[in-house]
């Protein structure tokens, strides 16, 4: 009964110890939208810096733009829209200010990842995936977009830092969640 | 006269040192002034000039990675990356597809060291810095003759990572985020 015991708990502690390192679980969303194909270091790193985008994501959501602050850096970059992946221009880059004016104002009320996988360096982590977004007062075919990214971190003092965003397909706009999910 | 003759002689000099320090200036800043652009049309090369001198010397050491690359020169190679580098081959991630290809650092070496690619020439990069952390983007044609015709001549569309780790600049990731798009010659390819 006992060893019953402590075999059940060891699966328990296993199992929940791979859903913690596992992307689309970790970043609390629709996983299934493409099977992950990456092996997820096993590491508390990776695990935390899995988990990030999606903190980041809610923080700029609720408009917390002093978190935001506080995990990026002043030279910090976000470049949206895939134009750079051809050697075009992108849609727009954002600095870290122009980007907190974002998350002051609420300029985007949902921001839901998935399908995010890391890519761990030692003290340089690369995550590669997927959200789906919403910006209130868009034009109504346009409320709606699929984004898939690479993101830079960096551990700094300790923290993860998040240094950079490119966005390498998309943005993909639609109506509402249903169009833009396959995206 | 004499006088004449010697200060022509001094003002030549000067110009010729000049332009020398101007040229040597643009190789160090940029990878299209270093290696000449192959002639392209959808996405014209855009010299890049770096705003620092780490960011020179990120771009320095990506240009001598492409070389030691076609000398097949691995053990440069395994002295510029991390024991944990990364190379994503095809964009198939990029909508969360599998890429063409994953390898790590003992699989790219081979290649070198097998002498894989004749060339691999990069153009229109550009560095994003981040203190001991730089990204650069841009394209590179690559001819590996082995692949056969049809697909000898590529280009890719790229994000590498490197890092500063004691003092020297490491290369840590590649992800194509574009192609690779692939031709009978570096022509059919260099507007890709």
């Amino acid at each position: 009964m006992r060893i019953r015991h402590v075999v059940a708990f060891a699966v328990v502690t296993v199992l929940s110890g791979q859903l913690r390192i596992s992307p689309g679980v970790v970043s609390g969303q629709r996983g299934g939208a493409a099977p992950p194909h990456a092996s997820s270091s096993p590491s508390a790193d990776a695990a935390e810096v899995l988990g990030l985008d999606q903190k980041i994501a809610s923080a700029v959501v609720r408009g917390d733009t002093a978190f935001v602050d506080s995990v990026t850096p002043s030279d910090f970059v976000m470049v949206h829209g895939d134009g750079w992946t051809n050697g075009g221009k992108p849609l727009l880059t954002d600095t870290k200010e122009s980007m907190l004016g974002r998350v002051t104002s609420k300029y985007y009320d949902v921001i839901d990842f998935d399908s995010v996988k890391v890519e761990m360096h030692g003290d340089v982590a690369i995550t590669y995936g997927r959200y789906l977004a919403h910006v209130p007062g868009s034009a109504a075919d346009r409320a709606w977009f699929a984004v898939w990214f690479e993101r830079v971190y960096a551990k700094r003092d300790g923290r993860w830092i998040y240094l950079s965003h490119r966005t390498v397909h998309g943005p993909t706009f639609g109506s509402d969640r249903q169009s833009v999910s396959d995206k | 006269m004499r006088t004449r003759f010697l200060a022509v002689v001094i003002v030549t000099l000067a110009g010729v040192v000049a332009a020398q320090s101007l040229s040597s200036r643009s190789i160090f800043a940029s990878h299209s002034a270093a290696a000449p652009a192959p002639v392209s049309t959808a996405a014209p090369a855009e010299p890049y000039f770096a705003e620092s001198e780490a960011a020179s010397d990120v771009l320095e050491l990506e240009r001598n990675i492409g070389a030691a690359i076609v000398r097949g020169d691995a053990a440069y190679f395994d002295s510029v990356t991390s024991s944990d580098f990364v190379m994503v081959h095809g964009d198939g991630w990029t909508t969360g597809g599998k890429p063409a290809l994953v390898d790590d650092k003992a699989s790219f070496m081979k290649r070198i060291a097998s002498h894989s690619y004749a060339a691999h020439d990069y153009d229109s990069v550009n560095v994003e810095m981040h203190g001991d952390v730089a990204i650069t983007y841009g394209r590179y044609v690559g001819n590996i003759p082995s692949s056969g015709p049809g697909r000898a001549w590529f280009s890719v569309w790229y994000e590498k990572v490197y890092a500063k780790r004691a003092g020297r600049w490491l290369y840590l990731s590649h992800r194509t985020v574009n192609g690779a798009h692939y031709g009978l010659d570096r022509e059919s390819v260099s507007h890709r």
